[in-house]
């Protein structure tokens, strides 16, 4: 009287084999889960004992004993209410065991015996491949952004009778297919558009760089200048997304559980904008069994932090992991998990606590020290972090009253399409590169070799401005990005300037503005 | 009898008695004892044993006479049955059996019959 199934323990990004096993024994009635079970897992027994029943089937009469093989992982949340159900269902002889061990199954069980949708679907699909199961049972919920994963049946049930039916061969099921070129080709039209930007050439031409080598942008200036506009508008320039990216994207989304029912592909750039009083663990990802946070929900996408300094200091510096290395790893007592978190990250700041420092129309009235102390919140560290800082001025009555409408996103857009081009053809044979701003120190020594004057010129840069080794670096990769916009294999001088332009407010606050 | 309360017992577990034997259950045994209590009535019928225990009221005062069977109760009966199944365990009649608990509830009339009856097969674990 004993039955095994298969299911898989979301864990971070990954799933890991599960066997479920139920043993029916003899004794008084008794129903135990044993195998690292959290809270949710030990509450599936009321779930199972209930949906069984109430989908016409007989609860067993025996001393029960479910078993989540290896009993070293941990295991959370209400997904094994399936395929503890199925297995029990075996055990008891009201589902031949036959295909049983083929497959693999996660849902969470209503009390009439009903199918609802779970967590991290798309990477239990994942699971299910690696581990070369003939298909996985999941909720009609989570069906279409499983069947993303290619090589595994995804067979949706609504219902624990249906899993029943299928398993014991009395009903045929037909694997979920869905089309992620033509998912992803059905993106948004990509948000607000540019051309509702009035004057800021600087600043659009900053952002039009940082989109092209994936650099982070820092906007320093007056509330109203329209720093958060334009952030907006970055996702709508930047390259179209690739299947893969679009995979990583939804899967991250999946393991949070942000996924709406029945959604698939996820096929745009997130825009993340957290407020400034969210805590580290929000921003990172946290909890007992960490979740994903704001960084890795901006992965692939766009991170924008509006009111830089009001960010809590630890906050601001769980960002440097990974702005430097693309993912972020966080530590708890009983796991440790590390989720992607490669973003752009773009910030704005006033240039003082009252905001109006640099507006020639209002008097600022903060005292020096002040404004040294808000810019103080924002670390070196940080600030060395960002490639490209910039001035946003109010608009002048002129430019706010009569603006021509300007470049609309889709032209910015293609150039920047063409000078990533440029750049994967450069980086083609560095994995994991993909934009200049990703290129290690070894690939940036290599790609980003300048004449002799632009390297007087550099040198004297560093000077002026005290720059550390990272930024020397930073440097290097915003310049070899604009040359790439200007379609120059070398690195000229006015690339050059225009790359250590944009470090102008680094210290700010001392010098500059 | 000294104590009327008893005698209702007494009458409400002939009642339950009566019943089971009327759906096809053997009693094995009434009134298993030990020094943790008591199991009113031990019965089977084909490969199941219940352990039932019988809840007998005039009125309805006190609420419906299977609330009486408190969790403390519960855990008393559980214990209790567990004691039987250790005395018994080696009786190869019971090989293939599964158990039960069983709680019957039943009100009584002036004339001491039963006005109603309520038998909760599988009434907790």
């Amino acid at each position: 009287m004993l039955a095994r199934m298969f299911s898989h323990a979301v864990l971070g990004m990954d799933a890991s084999p599960v066997e479920v096993e139920t043993d029916l024994g003899r004794g008084l009635p008794a129903f135990s889960i044993v195998g690292l079970p959290d809270a949710a897992v030990r509450e599936s027994r009321e779930r199972v004992r209930a949906g069984i029943t109430n989908s016409e089937y007989d609860f067993p009469l025996r001393r029960i004993t479910v078993n989540l093989a290896p009993a070293d992982i941990r295991k959370e949340g209400p997904a094994f209410d399936l395929p503890i159900a199925l297995s029990l269902l075996a055990a008891s002889e009201q589902l031949p065991s036959g295909r049983l061990a083929e497959y693999s199954a996660a849902g969470e069980l209503s009390l009439d015996g009903s199918v609802r949708r779970i967590n991290g679907a798309l990477s239990l699909a994942e699971g299910a491949r690696r581990s070369r199961h003939r298909g996985l049972l999941l909720p009609a919920a989570n069906a279409r952004e499983a069947a993303l994963v290619e090589g595994i049946d995804v067979l949706a049930v609504q219902t624990l009778g249906q899993a029943v039916d299928f398993l014991s061969g009395e009903l045929a099921l037909e694997p979920v297919r869905v089309d992620a070129e033509s998912l992803l080709a059905g993106g948004s039209d990509g948000g607000p558009d540019l051309a509702d930007v009035k004057g800021q050439e600087q600043a659009r031409r900053a952002l039009e760089v940082c989109a092209a080598g994936g650099h982070n942008l820092l906007m320093v200036g007056p509330p109203g200048a329209g720093k958060t506009m334009l952030a907006r508008r970055l996702p709508s320039i930047l390259p179209a997304l690739t299947k893969r990216e679009a995979v990583e994207i939804t899967r991250v989304y999946s393991v949070a559980g942000m996924l709406a029912e029945g959604m698939s592909l996820l096929a745009d750039r997130p825009f993340r904008s957290p407020h400034h009083t969210i805590s580290h663990a929000g921003l990172a990802g946290g909890g007992r069994v960490p979740r994903p946070g704001e960084v890795s929900l901006a992965h692939l996408g766009v991170l924008f932090l509006d009111e830089l300094p009001e960010f809590s200091r630890l906050a601001l510096e769980t960002l440097r992991q990974p702005l430097e290395d693309g993912e972020v790893t966080i530590s708890r007592s009983l796991v440790s998990v590390t989720y992607p978190a490669r973003f752009m990250l773009v910030a704005a700041m006033n240039a003082c606590p009252c905001g109006h420092l640099g507006d020639r129309s209002r008097r600022c009235l903060c005292p020096p020290e002040k404004v040294n102390a808000y810019r103080g919140r924002v670390s070196g560290p940080l600030m060395d972090r960002i490639d490209v800082a910039i001035e946003v001025p109010p608009l002048a009555k002129r430019q706010l009253l009569s603006s021509p409408r300007r470049e609309p996103s889709s032209a910015v857009a293609d150039r920047v399409t063409a000078c990533r081009q440029r750049q994967s053809a450069r980086l083609g044979e560095a994995p994991g590169v993909f934009c200049n701003a990703q290129m290690s120190n070894r690939l940036t020594e290599r790609h980003c070799r300048l004449e002799a004057d632009a390297e007087k010129l550099l040198e004297s840069g560093i000077d002026r401005l005290s720059l550390s080794a990272r930024a020397h670096q930073r440097i290097l990769k915003v310049a070899r990005t604009i040359a790439d916009l200007d379609g120059s294999r070398d690195i000229l001088t006015a690339h050059l300037a225009e790359a250590i332009s944009y470090r102008g407010i680094d210290r700010t606050g001392r010098d500059g503005l | 009898m000294g104590d009327p309360r008893r005698g209702r017992g007494r009458r409400g577990e002939q009642l339950a008695r009566d019943h089971l034997a009327s759906r096809g259950y053997d009693i094995i045994q009434t009134n298993f004892r030990s020094r943790y209590g008591e199991i009113d009535i031990i019965a089977r019928k084909g490969d199941v044993v219940a352990f039932v225990e019988v809840k007998a009221r005039r009125d309805r005062f006190f609420g419906e006479p299977f609330e009486a069977v408190s969790p403390r109760k519960r855990a008393q009966i559980r214990r209790m049955a567990r004691a039987w199944l250790m005395a018994n365990a080696h009786d190869p009649a019971y090989g293939d059996c599964c158990f039960r608990f069983d709680v019957i509830s039943i009100m009584l009339d002036e004339a001491g019959g039963a006005s109603e009856l309520d038998h909760m097969e599988d009434a907790f674990r």
